[in-house]
């Protein structure tokens, strides 16, 4: 039923043979994998902009200074995630590259935090793509939450679809904001070279400080202003994850993309630091604080940088608009590729239920996909598409797992050092991967730490208590795996044992077809006894099926149960309970003859008292329950259906056979 | 009171049962041993109709609260109020079949259905 519009909107079912062909070429995993870094360049500027600016337009001058530690720390954690896509083929996220060096429980941490983080990265992205939409439409922001459950939808859709086809949806956006923003530092670079000035229209307007700041306060507006802009390094643990997903050579492929990815945003993210100055670009949280009043809607600084580089080429300013809301939009994208990724590792080493790690019909793992989706549409709901409270929630887990990463590293090349047999050369390339990688623990623990006191107090405790919930929840599944499979652990000497007698039991109401049919299965078995069981229900009934089983000479014995509070299942469950409690080494084979009916309204009309008996000889031990089914016309009316949908082709075939 | 309320239908089912032994001056099943003459009452929980062919005898099981017992009577196919849910009293001697205790064609008197 709904195969159809599941097709329609998925694509047909790939076998497991054609995993090759979802394999992605390096100029497909770069918009795959990388829009989250490559658009967070749109915002990150700004941030760091707002926070300066709470201190007035003399801090301003610090953004050099911000922005330098933030393409320091880039060209690091780049620089070290290429050692871990080298040293990690086989994928390297920041949960196997910590449960392969520091332990679970790190792995676990860092499992946990990048979960919450692929959420929190879904939300993100879209509110605020949807922001740019509703910025530039305002009619519809009462809509804010609705639109953006609507891109959840498509985005989950695209991905169900699968890697590659998602890949080449993104691929145009993503190129389209690179080309866009070099595009718009050409024009900015001829303009000023033929000796214009260019000024944003934000560059008059006064920043109104909210105070002075000064010592410690002004550490601590810095440290917020290089906390905001870290947004700028998400997503680059999605390349090390995935690496499985490129076509081979794997590590060099991926490797080379970080590599690419890391040139991309670090141009476009200083070109568009060094525009914001010299333009001086005024931003802030409020419209008040720029002197405005509340109602005027604040352009971006990336647009105010657009329209101030183009000037009068007002379609390209258009352009960069509409491209950055795409690639902001589709920067969830990064996370739709980890999350369901990280959850089928985590289900494979039973940290999360199995499901995770079972491939859809289109080779993606379809239920991470989705779980990842809800998840994220949950939040959305929760705190009702407002961008500035969620946005206060990320990160943390970002530099969480990045500073296990890179410690974990550190300790997988110092065990490879102690035990490898490389000549100097190798140990020479082992030492150097060391201290880098170890550069980048440092940097990023330091980095954790300021994120974490600078967005404590705005929200970001939330994630402070969601993060080791999920770690106590991943730890209770796998220990409840464990000790189920504990449970199921078989002896080294142990063989299959039949019971030493198995006694049949067929249920009968009355007499026809279906129960001719279970009676004769019964025999067919071969067991120690053959009984058929009723239950008196009503005296009348039973006296009748007593007579005709007489009169027909069925031949095997009728057992008749009373049934004082005219129940069906007590007095069978008692019986079957006490032919095992009286030799319990004896089995008991429960037939029970069943309608297959066509039609699910038709299914609600019989076997009730069947499926409820079933349920509960489940829980008896030592009782098999068999059904016996007995396909009636309508059953046999829908299988015919289903042929003929299933080859479309040849109706007249389908006719013939039927 | 309260007992009442959180014990379970079989429970209740048994208790009753088991007053009515003591009260007709029964011996409970669970105390019968093998090669004793009893007198049991109970209700009859499962009467079995066996095919044509082969040895004929009905066989019934008889429930008194604390334990069941097995009723044959060889010969015979049906016997008229031999049915489920019918209250007897069955005397005659204990045998065991199978770590189950059975009467072979035993004394019996049906007791009356409903209203007493």
């Amino acid at each position: 039923m709904t195969t159809l519009p599941k097709q329609f909107l998925l694509g047909r079912p790939l076998r497991t043979a054609q995993m090759g062909e979802t394999l992605l070429p390096k100029r497909l995993a770069l918009p795959v994998f990388c829009s989250d870094p490559l658009s967070s360049v749109a915002y990150a500027t700004e941030e760091t902009l707002t926070v300066f600016a709470l201190g007035g337009a003399a801090l301003l001058h610090l953004t050099w200074w911000v922005a330098a530690a933030i393409v320091f720390l880039l060209i690091v954690v780049v620089a070290s995630y290429r050692q871990t896509c080298y040293a990690y083929p086989g994928g390297g996220g920041a949960y196997i590259v910590s449960s392969d060096n520091l332990g679970e429980t790190a792995a676990l941490t860092a499992a946990s935090a990048l979960l919450v983080d692929y959420v929190l990265t879904v939300a993100v992205s879209v509110v605020a793509g949807v922001d740019a939409i509703t910025s530039a439409a305002p009619s519809l922001a009462p809509h804010t939450t609705a639109i953006s459950l609507g891109f959840v939808i498509l985005l989950t859709v695209m991905n169900l679809r699968g890697v590659k086809e998602s890949g080449r949806a993104f691929a145009i956006p993503t190129y389209g904001f690179v080309i866009g923003v070099y595009v718009m530092f050409a024009f900015a670079a001829a303009r000023m070279l033929t000796g214009h000035t260019v000024r944003a229209e934000s560059s008059h307007w006064t920043l109104h400080t909210t105070g002075t700041f000064a010592g410690v306060g002004l550490m601590l507006l810095i440290l917020r202003a290089f906390a905001s802009g870290c947004t700028a390094l998400t997503g680059v643990e999605a390349i090390s994850n995935g690496v499985p997903a490129f076509k081979k050579p794997k590590s060099r492929n991926a490797a080379s993309t970080l590599v690419i990815m890391g040139v991309l945003s670090l141009t476009m993210f200083i070109g568009i630091t060094i525009l914001a100055m010299l333009y001086h670009v005024h931003a802030a949280d409020t419209p008040g604080q720029l002197g405005l009043p509340a109602t005027y809607s604040v352009p971006t600084a990336l647009a105010q940088i657009a329209k101030a580089s183009f000037g009068n080429v007002t379609f390209l300013f258009y352009y960069v608009q509409a491209v950055t809301a795409a690639i902001l939009i589709l920067a969830a994208n990064t996370a739709y590729n980890g999350f369901p990724m990280l959850s089928s590792i985590l289900a494979q080493d039973r940290y999360l239920p199995r499901q995770l790690h079972n491939r859809g019909d289109r080779l993606v793992f379809s239920n991470g996909v989705i779980l990842l989706a809800l998840a994220a549409s949950a939040l959305i709901v929760v705190f009702n598409a407002n961008l500035n409270s969620i946005i206060n929630l990320y990160i943390i887990g970002v530099f969480v797992s990045f500073t296990l990463s890179q410690s974990g590293m550190v300790r997988h090349w110092g065990r490879k050092l102690a035990d490898s047999a490389a000549g100097n050369e190798g140990r020479g390339r082992m030492r150097r991967s060391q201290v880098i990688n170890a550069t980048g623990a440092v940097l990023t623990g330091l980095v954790l730490v300021i994120v974490t006191i600078s967005k404590f107090a705005h929200g970001a405790w939330i994630v402070t208590i969601a993060m080791p919930l999920l770690f106590l929840v991943m730890k209770g599944v796998r220990r409840h795996y464990r000790n189920v499979a504990d449970e199921l652990r078989i002896a080294d000497d142990a063989r299959p044992e039949p019971p030493s007698r198995n006694h049949a039991v067929v249920l009968v109401s009355t007499l026809h077809a279906p129960t001719l049919r279970a009676l004769g299965y019964a025999q067919s078995m071969r067991p120690d006894t053959v009984e058929a069981l009723t239950v008196a229900v009503d005296p009348a009934g039973a006296d009748a099926l007593r007579e005709k089983w007489d009169s027909r000479e069925i031949g095997i014995p009728l057992k008749v149960l009373e049934s004082p509070y005219r129940e069906i299942t007590r007095p069978v469950l008692d019986y079957v309970r006490t032919l095992r409690r009286e030799s319990p080494l004896d089995v008991v084979t429960v037939l029970i003859p069943e309608y297959v009916l066509g039609r699910w309204w038709e299914q609600i009309l019989h076997n009730q008292s069947a499926l409820r008996l079933k349920a509960r000889l489940l829980f008896t031990s030592g009782v098999m329950v068999i059904s016996v089914p007995y396909l009636l016309q309508s059953a046999q009316r829908r299988k015919a259906r289903e042929r003929r949908a299933a080859e479309p082709k040849k109706p007249e075939a389908v006719a013939e056979k039927a | 009171m309260l007992s009442r309320f959180s014990s379970t239908q079989e429970e209740l089912q048994s208790q009753e049962l088991q007053q009515e032994t003591a009260a007709v001056g029964c011996t409970p099943i669970r105390q019968c041993q093998d090669r004793e003459v009893v007198t049991v009452t109970g209700t009859l929980r499962a009467v079995t109709l066996r095919p044509r062919a082969g040895v004929p005898a009905l066989e019934a099981q008889l429930f008194d609260g604390s334990a069941a017992l097995d009723v044959v009577w060889l010969g015979r196919r049906s016997i008229a109020g031999i049915e489920p849910g019918r209250k007897i009293i069955a005397s005659g001697r204990v045998a065991l079949n199978r770590g189950r205790p059975v009467l072979f064609n035993p004394k019996y008197e049906l007791r009356p259905v409903g209203q007493e």
